[in-house]
């Protein structure tokens, strides 16, 4: 049932976001194109030709930004719609547990999340293919990832890239699902609910990460001069930070479920 | 004849309002169940806790002898009050939806149900008139080989001819073994299809009697007896 219920989720998201990823991949080798018809050297310049390009590079730099908001608007839109409006008749009245449907949106979202990191990177190449040599890109990325490596991944690397997947990927979606579970709590105020579920996910989770993070920098500051201290010392803080989030994302995906099982009162 | 659903001191609040107050009250299977009550009364509130979509307040609800969740859901087929199917779907696509995800869904029927309405299945639910989607939805309901069928409203905002079509695809296709719970005020229209009538009012459960009985004993239609329950 899980397979079916993310192929359904996958398809009601797929539907609005393939589109934007099509047009932003689709503007990038357009612009691509324009920029090698036209020369832009400033005499020979054809306005109508400039205004082409900007328009394009405009609609390019709308579904970049697009690429990034609309997923998660999408997402919202979904769980919103599928479980606590009208269709949640139909689909809360499916033959599966609560979690089946928790679980089936995080990964179909998860997918889509992935899906437009994808078409981020790839509509870059139609860009730059040609203008920067594949040599240096890779060194480029080499060099930054054995920064990273060194610095921030030090010790457990391996737990923390794992955990940052997950945050990253499930993170902000278990956030949403949460808000939007929270705000159907007010009958008559639902989206005010959810606003003011955010607000205070904001304010609670940061305000003990501070706390956190005040007493943890007092010791850290001891030999931070030193740079192996150093690296271990940006390890332990990133760990210790991601192990928090992934503590406060599981409470709130326990906190959904039990609304959801318990307190469910759709319209 | 087996009990389908059982509720037991059944309450349910909204704020101060009560919705369906300690209810208590069992439906057999092979039967076909009017729940009867004028708006408010707390028909789709009582229908909404059988399929789980609301918790009650106090009191059970138990389906087939469990609490709604997914067994429940397994063996009830429910019709909601609104258009609650995805509407970007195409019929074919919905059809294959309900096979998905019900295994007592009769495709073969279903088909021939909208055949019948001469609905074409490429069509998307949305481009359907209100009726037709109506029709989407009952068909898709009445498809199942269900132990319980939920149907809330199912000829209320419909022309007569539709609802004559309604009655008729209900009739025509539910599982005799089951129970069928109608919901509606509209009780002329249903009387001659009901075994059984239940009238609620203002949550509370003030008949529960067989049609044969109440037109015996007390030589009115359930229509009459509605009327002279619930007179303003």
């Amino acid at each position: 049932m899980l397979g079916k219920l993310i192929k359904y989720d996958l398809k009601a998201l797929c539907r609005f976001v393939l589109p934007l990823f099509a047009v932003l991949i689709g503007s990038s080798i357009a612009l691509r194109i324009c920029v090698e018809i036209f020369s832009f050297d400033g005499a020979g310049s054809n306005i109508i030709a400039s205004i082409l390009v900007f328009v394009i590079a405009f609609v390019y730099v709308i579904s970049l930004l697009g690429c990034g908001f609309a997923v998660y608007i999408m997402i919202a839109l979904n769980y919103h719609k599928s479980l606590m409006s009208d269709r949640g008749y139909f689909y809360l009245t499916l033959p599966v547990t609560h979690d089946m449907h928790l679980i089936s949106k995080l990964l179909a979202g998860a997918a889509v999340i992935i899906l437009s990191a994808l078409a981020f990177v790839v509509s870059f190449l139609p860009l730059f293919v040609g203008n920067i040599a594949l040599p240096d890109v890779l060194k480029f990325i080499s060099d930054g990832w054995e920064l990273i490596r060194t610095y921030m991944l030090a010790k457990n690397g391996v737990l923390i890239i794992i955990l940052t997947v997950f945050v990253a990927l499930f993170g902000s979606q278990i956030v949403i699902f949460f808000c939007i579970t929270l705000g159907q709590l007010l009958p008559n105020h639902r989206i005010l609910g959810a606003f003011l579920a955010f607000i205070g996910h904001l304010i609670l989770s940061r305000t003990i990460s501070s706390i956190f993070a005040s007493i943890g920098f007092k010791n850290s500051l001891i030999g931070i001069y030193d740079m192996d201290i150093l690296a271990e010392t940006l390890s332990s803080v990133l760990l210790t930070t991601i192990i928090y989030y992934v503590v406060i994302y599981a409470i709130e995906y326990v906190a959904t479920r039990l609304v959801l099982k318990y307190k469910l009162n759709i319209e | 004849m087996s009990i389908i659903v059982e509720a037991r001191e059944l309450t349910k609040r909204y704020g101060a309002d009560t919705a369906v107050d300690h209810l208590d009250l069992t439906l057999e299977k092979g039967q076909i169940i009017g729940l009867l009550g004028p708006n408010g009364s707390g028909k789709t509130t009582f229908i909404k806790m059988i399929n789980g979509l609301l918790t009650p307040t106090s009191g059970i609800i138990l389906i087939n002898g469990e609490k709604p969740g997914v067994n429940s859901k397994r063996i009830t087929s429910y019709l909601p009050e609104r258009c609650a199917l995805p509407d970007w779907m195409r019929i074919d696509d919905l059809v294959k939806m309900y096979c998905d995800f019900f295994t007592d869904f009769n495709r073969e029927k279903a088909r021939n149900m909208l055949a019948d309405l001469h609905l074409d299945e490429k069509k998307t639910y949305k481009t359907l008139s209100k009726g037709n989607r109506e029709k989407v939805q009952l068909i898709l309901a009445m498809a199942r080989e269900a132990e319980l069928y939920c149907l809330d409203e199912p000829i209320g905002g419909v022309d007569p001819a539709a609802r004559d079509y309604i009655l008729r695809t209900i009739l025509q296709n539910y599982n005799e073994e089951a129970a069928v719970l109608i919901s509606t005020h509209l009780i002329q229209d249903v009387e001659s299809t009901l075994d059984r009538a239940l009238f609620l009012k203002e949550g509370t459960l003030v008949l529960n009697d067989t049609v044969d009985n109440i037109r015996e004993k007390r030589g009115k239609s359930v229509d009459a007896l509605f009327r002279e329950v619930f007179a303003c």
